[in-house]
């Protein structure tokens, strides 16, 4: 299981990178509300991947608030978007 | 508006806040009861034309049928990302749906946006149009009916019983050919969330 | 045998979150850009979420987990229409690959942002 979550790790990693490169280049706000978006399911994906390795769920919580913050974040910035233009 | 908050939300609610707690227990649910009740009086759910309610068989054909198109797209966009050549052609369709009651409008707009390759973009109530961005288009007429028949399944899962009577009765092209007519409405100035 | 599936549920999962990254960077708007990041990432998610739960030993954890994919499930195509529309709304420009635009041409496309905001900037 560990080098199981070892590679999830390393895989999340440059997913996140990724994610970030887009989130800095952006171009339109509506690009970078994506990358953040998709930044913070890999960040959920991670917190997963820790408690699958270790068994324990002390971080479970933090994985509900960050989902749920997620989405307000994300509706919040589609309004504003709304409003101001790209 | 004073309407009895309905009975599957509340129950949602409760399970949810007992799910937080990690814990089934009479003060867990009492304590959830309550919440869930004053967050339903407080917020309290618009809710015009419903009157449809789940039926298991065809809520899980429904269910399947969405999940294999999920995996099926999934696979689909993963290979246009993975390999070099670019074949992305987008496009923005018109998807007249036949638009008989807000659940069957909600389940059929969510499920084109979780799967890949499309996203509805806008949502018309009346007449019902989803305007649908799709990745690879190829074929616009194919696009509306595979859609029109996702809301036929999600209609005879979820929707009046009398359009599940109408869709027994005239098949697929139950409404699907008044579309055209009811596609672009002339000055219907629609109202928006 | 549990920990197997969980291992593949696992690698399936944060491989889609790989695919959301990649695609964030090869494709050239931003509505091609939200099928290719947000949803897979979700659904890459929601494997994730079940191997962990196939993990954890708690019955606790496992209803935190389940919460957790049940609400994804809700919110991400909620959260992907409102920036989708957002961003048509606002005028984003369509990439040079788009063939067909029925919203634009239907006429019944609200012109840019709503409430009279942009008149009030100009």
């Amino acid at each position: 299981m560990t080098a199981a979550t070892d590679v999830a790790f390393a895989v999340l990693a440059v997913a996140a990178v990724l994610c970030t490169v887009r989130l800095v280049r952006g171009s339109s706000l509506a690009d970078r509300i994506v990358a953040l978006d998709a930044l913070l399911v890999v960040i959920v994906s991670g917190i997963a991947v820790h408690a699958a390795r270790t068994g324990e769920g002390t971080y479970l919580d933090v994985l509900v608030v960050i989902a749920l913050l997620g989405f307000v974040g994300t509706t919040t910035v589609a309004r504003f978007i709304e409003h101001r233009g790209p | 508006m004073t309407r009895t908050p309905s009975i599957p939300l509340l129950v949602w609610l409760v399970v949810v806040w007992v799910a937080l707690w990690e814990q089934v227990s009479p003060a867990n649910v009492a304590s959830g009861l309550v919440v869930a009740l004053v967050v339903l009086t407080v917020f309290p759910l618009g809710d015009r034309g419903s009157s449809g309610r789940v039926r298991p068989a065809p809520a899980v054909r429904f269910l399947v049928y969405f999940a294999w198109k999920l995996v099926e797209a999934s696979a689909i966009v993963a290979w246009e990302v993975v390999t070099p050549r670019n074949r992305v052609n987008e496009g923005i369709v018109a998807i007249p749906i036949r638009g008989v009651s807000d659940v069957v409008i909600t389940v059929v707009a969510n499920a084109i946006s979780l799967t890949p390759g499309t996203l509805t973009l806008e949502a018309r109530r009346s007449p019902a149009v989803l305007y649908v961005h799709v990745l690879h288009l190829r074929d616009v007429e194919e696009v509306r009916r595979e859609i029109l028949h996702l809301e036929a399944l999600a209609i005879r899962a979820f929707g009046p019983g009398e359009m599940v009577a109408a869709l027994d009765a005239e098949g697929e092209q139950f409404l699907a050919g008044a579309s055209e007519a009811r596609r672009w409405p002339a000055g219907a100035e629609e109202e928006r969330p | 045998m549990g920990d197997v599936i969980a291992a593949a549920l696992i690698l399936a999962g944060v491989a889609l979150s790989l695919l959301a990254g990649i695609g964030l960077q090869r494709f050239p708007d931003v509505f091609a850009r939200m099928h290719a990041a947000t949803k897979p990432a979700t659904l890459g998610l929601i494997l994730v979420l079940a191997g962990a739960g196939l993990r954890v030993g708690d019955r606790g954890d496992v209803a935190k987990l389940v919460l957790a994919a049940a609400l994804q499930f809700v919110t991400a195509p909620v959260a992907m229409h409102m920036v989708g529309r957002a961003a048509y709304r606002a005028g984003t420009e369509l990439s040079p690959a788009t063939t067909v635009d029925e919203l634009g041409e239907s006429g019944d496309a609200p012109p840019g942002p709503v409430d009279g905001a942009a008149e009030a900037q100009r």
